[in-house]
């Protein structure tokens, strides 16, 4: 578009001096033809009938055609340019000369033909604004033009972006792309097409796996765990011996929870929580600080701001789930006997916990991302908390601030 | 009191009866829906222990049939699914509770001893124990006729410990079964011991002997 109209413009620009040069060179040739034939009329029907005393009076009754005095000694046709004083406008004025030798009684004389060139002058003006006129005319057409073409034509493109950018492999929402003429177009809506089913399909896949594996994982995890407790009962257990089934019954915790989880991350992607209803966050979260409290940690969850009121659209036991697992990270994590502080005001909750550095944001909200080398957690708390917020479009932050692990959720 | 264990894990069939023939329950065994549909039309049983996922159909067949035949048994629903969807189905077609695997034995005897203990009482239901007396409707506990002064959660340790006569139970049943869900979030279950600490004083407080017993420093038993 831009290359267009630097086209036309400096085409026009160019042609402009040629199209004048070639205007003037045309209208001079056809100024000297006619001083010409005006020298040659005068030389066929005058020449000869003049006498020496004729020409006072010639000179006097006609104003571009004079019989000058042969001063130079001018042998052929000379054509001039010249500046001439115009009597009757009272100003000089550009003028065309053509000066040939004639002869009268015998003598040489000068015949000086003359033609004004005031016309010219109109003439550069008249196609300066012709082509002022033009060049804006055509900008502005190119431009008009253009945005309607491209507009026409990026259409199915921008619709082709449009489905791309909103398109989200967690929905699984297949997108529809019209016809397009263009078969440009229609190529990249197909490969699109295709590269999306196949998003799709791997992530569906993906899923599946996750939540089948899980699954299959939960039978032999209970042959584990039911093993132990028999054996815990046999009364001839040497300490080492119990001391081997705690660590056993401590990894199998681990394992079960690590397989819970995964199952619920999938149940989560899989839509299965989807009852909506009304939630009051505040109810909720002292029902949920209630359940935390043991004899050795008591009361050190602190509410800062509390708007008792906010009322949440979600599942009840995602948004459990949600609290639970910022509530267990702040509680296994922050430092001796400091307050966990929550805060709920304006679509926002915080849940902080004082800590000693900053932890990696990048890495906090991924699966199986260990920070530190705390062992206790299994690294799904947070990637569950941010598949809830996925789920219902809030988002979850971190922020390092004044010694505190600030966790918020904006709803 | 007869118990149907129906799963079609051996081996955890195997743990189940081992740990309830010891508390002196009768057991018999369906490994899949057809021996279970056999068993269930032709004897009467106190408590089925009922898996959900078995090699011939999905075990909600046996609930339905249960219903259809009208039969009383209690149903214990034990599933690897852990889904909300067949947790509501079930109980909703008339089972009485609902475990998911894995479980502890601990637990699952807790559960079916309340599930008998709520089929047979009607109104007040009561029992003792050494000198204590359990209110299960009122959720209170006496020693030598004199209201013992607990909270919720020692309340439901005691009990639980008591569902367990004579076993030792891992410090992690006792977590799970205070906490719940939370209890595997929590850091470590230290707590447990601080729950059982102050239980054990408030007993003896009170005048009752004591019966809990630390196992090896991992698990604890009511003797």
């Amino acid at each position: 578009m831009f290359y267009n109209a630097l086209f036309s413009v400096l085409l026009l620009l160019i042609s402009a001096p040629i199209f004048y040069i070639m205007m003037s060179k045309l209208y001079m040739d056809d100024i000297d033809e006619s001083l010409q034939i005006e020298k040659n009329e005068f030389q066929k029907k005058y020449e000869h009938q003049l006498t020496k005393n004729d020409i006072l009076i010639w000179n006097k009754f006609n104003r571009d055609i004079l019989i000058l005095k042969d001063t130079n000694g001018v042998l052929k046709n000379t054509f001039l340019d010249a500046i001439l004083f115009d009597s009757l406008n009272n100003e000089s004025e550009p003028y065309r000369l053509l000066y040939s030798p004639i002869h009268i009684d015998g003598k040489n004389y000068v015949l000086m033909t003359r033609q004004s060139l005031v016309e010219t002058e109109d003439l550069v003006k008249t196609i300066a604004w012709l082509y002022i006129f033009i060049l804006a005319s055509l900008l502005a057409g190119l431009f008009i033009i253009n945005r309607n073409i491209s507009k026409q034509i990026w259409k199915p493109f921008y619709k082709t972006l449009h489905s791309i950018e909103n398109f989200s492999v967690e929905k699984s929402e297949k997108q529809e792309f019209p016809k397009s003429i263009i078969y440009e177009f229609n190529e990249l809506n197909t490969a699109v097409n295709k590269l999306m089913v196949k998003s799709i399909y791997s992530y569906q896949a993906q899923k599946e796996f996750t939540e089948n594996a899980a699954h299959e994982m939960q039978t032999p995890l209970a042959v584990f765990q039911s093993k132990l407790d028999i054996l815990l009962q046999n009364s001839s257990l040497t300490n080492e011996q119990a001391q081997i089934i705690q660590l056993l019954y401590e990894a199998l915790a681990r394992l079960s929870r690590l397989n819970k989880n995964l199952l619920l991350i999938s149940k989560i992607e899989n839509n299965i929580f989807d009852q909506i209803e009304k939630v009051n966050l505040y109810d909720l979260i002292i029902k949920l600080a209630d359940l935390f409290e043991t004899p050795l940690e008591k009361n050190n969850i602190k509410f800062t701001t509390v708007d008792e009121n906010f009322m949440l659209n979600c599942d009840k036991g995602l948004l459990e789930i949600l609290i639970t697992n910022l509530l267990s990270n702040a509680i296994r994590y922050h430092l001796n006997n400091n307050e966990i502080l929550i805060s709920i005001s304006a679509n926002k909750l915080s849940i902080s916990n004082s800590g000693n550095e900053t932890l990696d944001n990048e890495k906090l909200f991924k699966r199986f991302s260990k920070i530190g080398n705390n062992t206790s957690g299994n690294g799904l708390g947070l990637a569950i908390v941010k598949t809830i917020c996925l789920k219902y479009g809030w988002q979850a932050s971190y922020q390092f601030v004044n010694s505190l692990h600030v966790f918020t959720i904006r709803f | 009191m007869k118990i149907l264990i129906i799963e079609d894990e051996k081996e955890l069939m195997q743990s189940m009866a081992e740990y309830l023939l010891s508390e002196n329950y009768l057991c018999e065994f369906a490994s899949n829906c057809n021996e279970a549909l056999d068993k269930i039309l032709n004897y009467d049983y106190d408590c089925i222990l009922l898996d959900l996922t078995l090699p011939d159909g999905n075990g909600l067949r046996i609930l339905e049939e249960l219903k259809t035949l009208n039969k009383q048994d209690g149903v214990i629903i034990i599933s690897a699914k852990n889904s909300l969807e067949d947790k509501i189905k079930g109980l909703q077609i008339g089972a009485d509770d609902y475990l998911a695997k894995p479980f502890h034995l601990s637990e699952l005897s807790a559960r079916i001893q309340s599930l008998i203990r709520r089929r047979k009482f009607v109104g007040a239901n009561q029992f003792n124990e050494h000198e204590l007396l359990i209110d299960i409707t009122a959720k209170s506990i006496y020693v030598n006729k004199t209201s013992l002064n607990i909270t919720r959660k020692e309340y439901n340790l005691l009990l639980f410990l008591i569902s367990n006569k004579n076993k030792v139970i891992s410090k992690g049943a006792l977590a799970e079964h205070l906490s719940g869900d939370i209890a595997d979030m929590l850091n470590n279950h230290d707590f447990v011991y601080a729950h059982i600490k102050n239980l054990k004083k408030k007993l003896s407080e009170a005048g009752c002997k004591d019966y809990i017993k630390t196992i090896y420093g991992m698990g604890y038993k009511w003797e």
